[in-house]
């Protein structure tokens, strides 16, 4: 999530008093690492899509009572985003809002060979699979880490956990996914 | 390799080393013993590394920025909540004030409550005074403030007791214990009957609770200066325990500071008790005592023994205080008067110390010199080492002249104290049992006001 050339506390300030265009500018910075979060923590393409829409009506309507309270900018507002994320998905579960959407038809779209797309696509499937077992603090810590290439301090931060704990929760999450793909030693590079 | 690293460090440096370009079988010879287990889990993350992460759709993002949008506006159209933010701030800034003003009350109080153990010379013995002060200020009445008089004489005791084992001054706490005797007293004169009965049992009660605090510290006292200090306080107790003897059902207050040729034996507020510099004496003047002139009369009996002191073998004995009203006048105070602290020499020729004739045996004037350099105090008559105190001769004297033995002024009567041997023949005025003093206790009858 790159904010260079993009002043993140006084784009807030401005969008805290109303400011659309500041707003929209902070909405196209988040959007798409918000809409990640929201997956990793649902499991769910569709249903994060549509809790992406819920979260940014909650970013209005709270962000008058934001404020930075030290350290980095960025990470302070996403992790001030991700909190609200999190705490949206704890309630749409609440309302029994799961609807399982198979997660081939949002993965990457580049051009591959139908044979190739075959095979990527079993293993895409194996490995969407297996994401889907993990448990929600493992996939979040698993996305922060490998797709938001996060280092272990950002994560420790955005979900409120230690550096170790994140440690720990990226070794299990790693252990589990292994096994469940079926990953021996033997397919590592000699 | 660093040894004894848990797996879950050994993973994040595998993975920072991947990151950085190294390969996987390169990770895996550095760690061995942990290959089997590392290697899955890296190939697994080159794996999520190969995995293209979801996006938001066109379409989701347009509908979730069309939603966003139309909530600002929504939010616009609210009436401007600055207000409430300066509201908030107001309510943010007295709440502040509000506790920065319970802080302070709450160290103001803490002060004051550390200031009631000061002693003079400390830092918070002002704040304690001031807030004496105030007390006396806030109270309803005269009988309050009588019991915070009571409780001030107290502290000054303790104060001047403190004092006193260092051998450190403690003429002023004398003198403002006096003073809050006299005042206590005062308060009490301006009582109703049931009130002033009330209280001056509570005056009694202090009074002699004083004394045994001054009995107490008498025990420990070991130097001169000490006992010298402690016979200045006995002094002030010895006045203020007179009040009780001079109580009658009518309020009075006798002033003290100036010597009275005649007491009225009910006596009455005259004036305001008038302060005998440096400090008061509000009972027992001495010169309220006009038994004898020194030099005409050797001594005389105490007409008014309203209590008997403590015998005290080591303790100087002095006259009585109260006087007859037929008693001739008492002489006039010397030059050494109680305010002036210098020691106040025990003539043998019977030299008067504010007003007391100076205890003298029926044939001689005393002779034993008091075993330390007496002081007045306060209007009180330097203490001595009478053995005797002879009886005027017009009064009491006994048939054999025999000295009779004056008891101290001021002494609690009931305390167990040695009377004064009643001279087999009493004065005409001889004075009679005040009415109202302090019931059975005395021993010694008061003058009657003829």
């Amino acid at each position: 999530m790159s904010t260079s050339g993009f002043d993140l506390a006084s784009t807030v300030v401005r969008a805290q008093e109303g400011d659309q265009a500041a707003f929209d500018a902070i909405y196209d910075q988040f959007a798409d690492a918000l809409f990640r979060y929201l997956y990793a923590r649902c499991g769910n393409a569709a249903l994060a899509e549509e809790l992406t829409g819920d979260v940014w009506v909650r970013v209005v309507e709270r962000l008058p009572a934001f404020h930075f309270a030290g350290g980095d900018p960025t990470a302070v507002f996403a992790g001030w985003l991700y909190k609200i994320a999190r705490n949206l998905v704890i309630d749409s579960y609440r309302r029994k809002r799961t609807v399982h959407v198979p997660l081939t038809e949002t993965l990457s779209s580049h051009d591959i060979s139908p044979d190739e797309r075959v095979i990527a696509g079993d293993a895409r499937r194996a490995l969407h699979a297996a994401i889907e077992q993990l448990t929600t603090d493992q996939r979040e810590v698993l996305l922060l880490r490998f797709f938001e290439e996060r280092s272990n301090a950002e994560v420790a931060q955005l979900t409120g956990r230690s550096e170790n704990a994140v440690k720990v929760m990226q070794h299990r999450a790693l252990t589990a996914l292994a096994r469940m793909l079926g990953v021996r030693r033997g397919q590592r590079d000699a | 390799m660093r040894r004894g690293e848990s797996i879950e460090c050994i993973l994040q440096r595998c993975l920072a080393r991947i990151a950085a370009g190294e390969s996987i079988a390169a990770c895996l010879r550095d760690y061995p013993e942990h290959a089997d287990e590392l290697a899955p889990l890296l190939e697994t993350v080159a794996e999520l590394r190969g995995w293209a992460p979801p996006t938001l759709s066109d379409a989701a993002r347009r509908t979730a920025r069309a939603r966003a949008h139309a909530a600002l506006a929504v939010r616009r159209s609210r009436p401007s909540r600055r207000w409430l933010r300066v509201w908030a701030g107001g309510m943010r800034l007295a709440l502040g004030a509000t506790l920065a003003l319970l802080l302070l009350l709450g160290t103001l109080g803490i002060s004051v409550a550390a200031a009631q153990s000061s002693l003079p010379g400390q830092p918070l013995y002002g704040l304690k005074r001031q807030s004496e002060e105030l007390r006396l200020q806030l109270a309803n009445d005269a009988e309050q403030q009588a019991e915070l008089r009571l409780q001030f004489a107290g502290r000054r005791l303790d104060e001047a007791l403190a004092e006193v084992s260092d051998c450190a001054g403690a003429a002023d706490l004398m003198s403002d214990m006096a003073q809050e005797y006299d005042k206590a007293w005062l308060a009490i004169a301006q009582l109703d009957p049931a009130a002033q009965a009330r209280l001056r049992d509570r005056f009694k009660e202090a009074v002699r609770a004083h004394r045994q605090a001054l009995d107490a510290a008498r025990q420990r006292a070991t130097s001169a200066c000490a006992r010298a200090e402690l016979d200045r306080a006995e002094h002030v107790n010895d006045g203020a325990a007179e009040h009780i003897a001079t109580l009658t059902s009518t309020p009075t207050f006798i002033p003290t500071s100036t010597p009275m040729p005649t007491v009225t034996r009910t006596p009455t507020l005259r004036r305001p008790a008038v302060r005998r510099t440096p400090t008061p004496a509000p009972t027992a003047s001495p010169t309220d005592t006009p038994t004898s002139a020194p030099t005409e009369m050797p001594t005389e009996t105490p007409t008014a023994m309203p209590m008997a002191r403590r015998s005290d073998s080591a303790r100087p004995r002095r006259p009585p205080t109260l006087a007859p009203i037929d008693m001739p006048p008492a002489p006039a105070p010397t030059d050494a008067a109680p305010t002036d602290d210098t020691p106040a020499t025990p003539a043998p020729s019977a030299t008067p110390v504010d007003g007391y004739p100076a205890p003298v045996t029926p044939s001689a004037t005393p002779t034993e010199a008091p075993t330390e350099t007496p002081m007045p105090v306060d209007g009180y008559p330097a203490p001595v080492t009478p053995i005797e105190v002879p009886t005027p001769p017009e009064t009491s004297v006994p048939p054999g002249g025999e000295p009779i033995v004056t008891p101290e002024p001021g002494a609690t009567p009931d305390d167990g104290l040695e009377e004064t041997p009643a001279p087999t023949d009493q004065p005409v005025d001889q004075p009679t049992t005040a009415p109202t003093a302090a019931d059975g206790e005395r021993r010694t009858p008061v003058p009657t006001i003829e």
